[in-house]
C-alpha cells in the first residue's frame, strides 16, 4: 500500500510525464482492443449460429437475387441440405398499443427457422402449412422487437397485430439469443405474399437470397457440385430468363465479412504498429525517468531495499500507469470500436450489433502485455542507469554496444520473468558513488 | 554518560584490499588494511581526498565487497555474503549519515525516517514508536510532516541520523557528516553524534577535517589505501587525565 501510495504520489507530481505516459498506452490499447476485438467478431469467432460452419449463402450467379420458382426447383432438386430456405427483408408499419412504429421484417420460407437453427422461446415454431397461399398471417417477434414494441407481455402469443393493416396472428416470439444478420424486427412467412410480390413468375427476382445448412458429413464442394449441376439444367431449361445464371454458393462466414478481410487486417497490422510505438514511447520515457532516479534507487539499496523491494516499488508505478492507460484505453477503444465497425460489411454489422462488442478478454490482454512491455522497459532503464553508473568507475562508456546489446537482451528476460532480473540489477548500483554524486 | 567501551570487537577487517580496474590500469584503493572497532567506540577515519576513506566505509557498510582480506561484523564474516543477505544485514545492523543527506524528496520527515522500517517488514505500530523515538532524539518530531525541501541543511542531516538510529543499528557509518553543512550546524551535527556515542552508539566517521575527527575517542589515518597511524584523539586523552 506503500508502494502504491508513493507512486501515486510520484506520477502526480510529474503530470506532464503521467499524462504522455497514460495518453500513449491509452492511444495504443484502445486503437488495438478496438481493432482486434471486430476483427475477432468477424474472422475469429464462431458466427452466433448453431454449427455455423455448416450454414450457406446460395445466390444466383453475381451474387443476383434467386427467383423464387428457381429457388422451388434447387429445394426440390438437392439432398445436400438439411435446410434451405429463401428470404428477403421489407419494411412494414407496425400498429402497437401505444403508436405506430415504422420496422423491419423478414420474409422468410419455411424452412428457415431450422435452417440458421433455432426455436421459438414461446409459442410455435414456423411450419410448411404457415408457408403457403391462402395461409392465415402470422409473425414471430424478435425478442428485442416483443421487449420494445409490446413490453415483453407474455399475452401477446395469439394476439393480432397490425401489420401494414393487415391483422397478423402473433404466432411467437423468438430467444433473446438469436440474431439475424439483417436488420430484422418481425419474422413472417413468404408463401402468402408470392403473389402480391410477382414472386411466381420466374424472370422476377424480388431482393430475395437462399440460405442452407448443409446436412451432416456433406462438404461444401461436393454441395456445389450438385448445385451446380442443378443450376445448369435449370438454365438449360429455361433459358429465357436463365441464360448465363448457375448458382453461386459461399460459407455464410465469406458472405458476411469476406470482403472486410483486407482493410481490417490492413488495419490491424496498423494499429498493431501503433501498439508498438506506444510501448516503445512508453519504453523511453521510462528509461529516461530512470536516469533521473539512479540516486533514489541507491538511497533505498544503502538503507537496506532488497530486490524484492525494489522490484514492488517499481512495479506499483508501472501498475498505476498501465490501470491508468487501460482505463482511458477503454474508452477510447469503445469510442474507437463504433468508428471502425463501420468498416465491416452490413450484414455482418448487424449480427456484431446483436452479438459482439468491445472485446473484455482482448483488452484485458492488451492491457497485461503493455504492462509487461512497460515493467521491461523501465526496469531494464534501472538496469542501465546501473550500467553507467559502473561506466563511471571502470571506465565503459554508457553508450558502448554491449550496454545496449545487453539492454535488448534484458528486455526479453525481464518480459519473461516479470521484474526479477532487472529487480537485482538495480541492487547492483554502486550507492558509494551515487550518493557521492552532487 | 558511557563512552566506554565493553571490549568485545563489532568489526575486524584483517588484510583487507581493494582494488578497481580502470582502463585496464590496477588502481589500489585499498592495501591491507587492519582494524578492529570495538562496540561503542567512537572512531574517526582521517586522510586527504584519494586516500581510501569512503572506500573503506563502502566496504564497512557492506555497499561494496573487499578484493582480497576478510571483514567480520558482530561475529560474522560478511565478505562473501549475496546481495540479499548484505542487504538485510545492511538494514538491521547499520546506520548510515551521508554528506548529502540523501533524503528522498518526495517523502516527508517522517516517511523518510520510516522507509528502512518498512523493509525490514516491521509492523507499523512499532514502526511509529521508532521513528517518534528517533525523532524526538534528534529534535526533529515537530517537522515530521514537512518534505525535506522544507528544511534547512541542518535539520535535514538531523532527520538523516534519526532515519539511522531507527533501526537500532549496531554501528553507525557517518561519511562526511558535516560537509555541506555551515560551522555551527556542524558542531550541532557533532554534538548529536557525540551524545549518541555518550549513550552507547558505535560510530565510525569519516572525515577529512581535523576539527571534526578529535570528537572521536580514536582516530585511524589513511594515506595511499594504508592505515598509517592510529592514535588516540585529544578528546580521548582529555578524558584518560
Amino acid at each position: 500500500m506503500n508502494d502504491l501510495r508513493y507512486a501515486f504520489r510520484l506520477l502526480a507530481k510529474s503530470p506532464g510525464f503521467t499524462a504522455v505516459v497514460v495518453l500513449t498506452l491509452a492511444l495504443g490499447i484502445g486503437a488495438h482492443t478496438a481493432i482486434f476485438s471486430i476483427v475477432n467478431a468477424t474472422f475469429l469467432r464462431a458466427l452466433p449460429y448453431p454449427e455455423p460452419d455448416r450454414l450457406v449463402h446460395l445466390s444466383e450467379t453475381g451474387d443476383s437475387n434467386v427467383a423464387y420458382p428457381n429457388f422451388e426447383d434447387w429445394y426440390a432438386g438437392q439432398d445436400v441440405f438439411s435446410a434451405l430456405a429463401i428470404y428477403r427483408t421489407d419494411g412494414r408499419k407496425l400498429k402497437t398499443p401505444d403508436s405506430a412504429e415504422q420496422i423491419a421484417i423478414a420474409q422468410v420460407s419455411a424452412d428457415f427457422f431450422p435452417a440458421v437453427g433455432v426455436h421459438a422461446a414461446q409459442g410455435r415454431d414456423l411450419t410448411a402449412d404457415d408457408d403457403r397461399a391462402g395461409a392465415a398471417p402470422v409473425v414471430w417477434l424478435t425478442h428485442a422487437a416483443w421487449q420494445r414494441y409490446f413490453a415483453g407481455d407474455p399475452k401477446i402469443i395469439g394476439q393480432t397485430v397490425l401489420l401494414d393493416g393487415a391483422p397478423t396472428g402473433v404466432a411467437g416470439i423468438l430467444p433473446a439469443s438469436f440474431h439475424f444478420h439483417r436488420s430484422a424486427d418481425l419474422f413472417v412467412p413468404l408463401g402468402p405474399f408470392l403473389d402480391q410480390l410477382f414472386m411466381r413468375e420466374r424472370g422476377n427476382r424480388n431482393g430475395t437470397y437462399v440460405i442452407g445448412r448443409l446436412k451432416p458429413g456433406v462438404t461444401f464442394e461436393a454441395a456445389r457440385a450438385q448445385m451446380t449441376a442443378i443450376g445448369r439444367r435449370l438454365e438449360q431449361a429455361y433459358p429465357k430468363v436463365n441464360a448465363g445464371r448457375g448458382i453461386f454458393m459461399q460459407p455464410l462466414r465469406e458472405r458476411l465479412a469476406g470482403e472486410a478481410r483486407t482493410n481490417l487486417l490492413l488495419l490491424l497490422g496498423a494499429v498493431g504498429m501503433v501498439l508498438l510505438i506506444a510501448c516503445v514511447n512508453v519504453a523511453n520515457m521510462l528509461l529516461a525517468r530512470s536516469f533521473g532516479r539512479a540516486r533514489e534507487m541507491a538511497i533505498r539499496t544503502a538503507l537496506g531495499a532488497s530486490r524484492r523491494d525494489l522490484f514492488r516499488q517499481l512495479l506499483a508505478e508501472s501498475l498505476l500507469l498501465a490501470a491508468a492507460g487501460g482505463v482511458v484505453g477503454a474508452l477510447l477503444g469503445a469510442w474507437g470500436y463504433d468508428i471502425v465497425s463501420r468498416l465491416v460489411p452490413w450484414e455482418m454489422r448487424a449480427l456484431m450489433e446483436g452479438t459482439a462488442g468491445l472485446d473484455r478478454g482482448v483488452l484485458l490482454f492488451i492491457i497485461g502485455l503493455t504492462l509487461i512491455t512497460g515493467i521491461a522497459f523501465g526496469l531494464a532503464g534501472a538496469w542501465a542507469v546501473n550500467r553507467l553508473l559502473q561506466s563511471q568507475l571502470f571506465g565503459v562508456t554508457g553508450t558502448d554496444p554491449l550496454t545496449y546489446a545487453g539492454s535488448a537482451l534484458l528486455l526479453l528476460l525481464a518480459a519473461l520473468v516479470a521484474c526479477y532480473v532487472p529487480a537485482r540489477r538495480a541492487m547492483r548500483i554502486n550507492p558509494t558513488e551515487a550518493l557521492r554524486a552532487e | 554518560m558511557n563512552t566506554e567501551t565493553n571490549g568485545q570487537s563489532l568489526i575486524k577487517l584483517e588484510g583487507v584490499t581493494k582494488v578497481f580496474l580502470t582502463d585496464e590500469v590496477e588502481t589500489h584503493a585499498l592495501s591491507g588494511i587492519h582494524l578492529d572497532i570495538l562496540k561503542g567506540e567512537y572512531v574517526s577515519i582521517a586522510g586527504p581526498s584519494g586516500c581510501g576513506k569512503s572506500t573503506l566505509l563502502s566496504i564497512l557498510g557492506l555497499l561494496d565487497t573487499p578484493t582480497d582480506g576478510q571483514y567480520v561484523l558482530n561475529s560474522r564474516p560478511v565478505q562473501g555474503l549475496s546481495l540479499a543477505e548484505r542487504a538485510r544485514i545492511r538494514n538491521r545492523e547499520i546506520g548510515f549519515i551521508f554528506q548529502s543527506f540523501n533524503l528522498i524528496g518526495d517523502l516527508t520527515v517522517y516517511e523518510n525516517v520510516d522507509l528502512p522500517l518498512t523493509y525490514r517488514g516491521m509492523p507499523a505500530a512499532e514502526r511509529k514508536q521508532r521513528v517518534n523515538e528517533a525523532l524526538e532524539k534528534v529534535g526533529m518530531a515537530h517537522r515530521a510532516k514537512h518534505l525535506p525541501s522544507q528544511l534547512s541543511g541542518g535539520q535535514q542531516q538531523r532527520v538523516a541520523v534519526a532515519r539511522a538510529l531507527a533501526g537500532y543499528p549496531s554501528v553507525l557509518l557517518a561519511d562526511e557528516p558535516t560537509g555541506n553543512l555551515d560551522s555551527k550546524n556542524g558542531d550541532a551535527v557533532m554534538e548529536l553524534l557525540e551524545n549518541l556515542h555518550k549513550t552507547g552508539s558505535t560510530i565510525v566517521m569519516v572525515t577529512h577535517d581535523h576539527r571534526f575527527a578529535r570528537h572521536a575517542v580514536r582516530s585511524v589515518h589513511l594515506f595511499d589505501g594504508r592505515v598509517v597511524e592510529e592514535s588516540a584523539t585529544t578528546k580521548e586523552a582529555e578524558m584518560s587525565l
